[in-house]
């Protein structure tokens, strides 16, 4: 449990209702990473994230200190979202897409690596793109993995998915990154090279 | 030559291999190239993952805590402490308001000459203005009905100039100064 975290649900739990704004300051950028990848637009992110904050501060009495502040909190952040994409008729984030069973121990893939240099900044906003183009059942997980920094079981209890259908989810979301950003640096060194 | 899988690379890039897989994999990566550049590609592709690129809007705490928890009231006590620069005000503009008022009028104070001939020189000055204003009408060809300056009208002028002032400084001087909220 974060420390600080601690500190400030004991004084909202006290009593002190405007130091939740403390826990809203440290989680909302990180959370809202999370949303914008679950539902591909900024504004019903926000929307979300503010309703989940707030489903946050009404349930924080029965919060039971099993697990850190934040993969609580990231879980609330899920189940909004999850909701709101199945009010919008995807249902594909809670089926299992028949990725329960066996890890995949993938090879390489035939891309052939491109033998090129390239700008940091440029290869960062070309991931970026390339994470907001995945399903929002990779992107999520995803999210979780690099920028909540979860373990494999952290992310379990967030997303309440089988440990099974995480590692697939996550093996198979680093694989088609792997492959569409490579696609796009083959395509930017061709256009140089066309130039 | 047998590379890597995928999934080697990937716990080796996490350091999540064991002992003896994260070994396997140095040693292979001393002899090939393809696996080396796999590498350093996922390597490169986790730190970028680890940025966030998004941030909520400005005012977004502020909005959630509205909603959770919103600020109390004020006391009676402290909206009138809130409100005396208020009255002061007000007291300010009614002290004007009176002055104008008596100046224009056939009001006179016994013992007091200067105030006696303040007002007049007000009244007079006054009475030049509104009679070349009468003749600028006319001479404009354009018939009006003739402006009664009587002591009422007076009063609904000032008192609207009044009101007019009360608001300006009631809603941007005082509270920025203040920044009380009402």
């Amino acid at each position: 449990m974060n420390d600080l975290d601690f500190q400030v649900i004991q004084k909202v739990l006290a009593g002190e209702k405007r130091a939740y704004a403390q826990l809203v300051d440290r989680h909302k950028d990180k959370a809202m990473a999370l949303a914008v990848r679950m539902l591909k637009n900024h504004q019903d992110a926000e929307e979300a994230l503010q309703d989940a904050f707030i489903r946050a501060f009404n349930a924080l009495p029965r919060f039971e200190w099993k697990s850190s502040f934040s993969t609580w909190f990231y879980r609330i952040v899920y189940n909004v979202c999850a909701t709101a994409l199945s009010k919008k008729g995807s249902a594909q984030l809670l089926s299992l897409d028949g990725e329960e069973g066996n890890e995949t121990f993938g090879l390489l893939s035939d891309i052939e690596l491109p033998d090129i240099e390239f700008e940091l900044d440029e290869f960062r906003q070309i991931v970026q793109e390339e994470i907001n183009k995945l399903p929002h059942t990779y992107a999520s997980v995803l999210t979780l993995f690099f920028i909540q920094e979860m373990s494999y079981e952290e992310i379990v209890e967030t997303s309440e998915l089988p440990l099974g259908t995480v590692k697939n989810r996550l093996f198979r979301a680093r694989t088609m990154l792997r492959d569409a950003v490579l696609k796009r640096l083959i395509e930017v060194v061709r256009k140089e090279k066309v130039a | 030559m047998t590379h890597l899988t995928m999934s080697q690379i990937l716990h080796f890039v996490d350091g999540a291999a064991d002992y003896a897989t994260q070994a396997q994999c140095t040693n292979h990566l001393a002899v090939c190239e393809r696996c080396r550049k796999e590498v350093e590609i996922q390597k490169n592709l986790s730190k970028s993952a680890r940025k966030n690129p998004y941030a909520t809007s400005l005012r977004f705490t502020e909005r959630v805590m509205t909603r959770v928890a919103p600020q109390p009231g004020f006391s009676w006590t402290t909206k009138i402490l809130n409100n005396v620069a208020n009255v002061f005000a007000m007291m300010l503009v009614l002290g004007v308001l009176g002055y104008a008022i008596s100046s224009t009028s056939s009001f006179k104070l016994e013992g007091s000459p200067e105030f006696s001939s303040l007002s007049k020189s007000f009244t007079d000055s006054y009475t030049k203005l509104k009679e070349s204003v009468q003749q600028r009408t006319n001479d404009l060809t354009v018939k009006v009905q003739p402006v009664s300056s009587s002591r009422s009208q007076r009063f609904v002028i000032f008192a609207l100039f009044a009101l007019i002032t009360l608001g300006v400084v009631d809603r941007f001087l005082l509270r920025q100064l203040t920044k009380t909220k009402l």
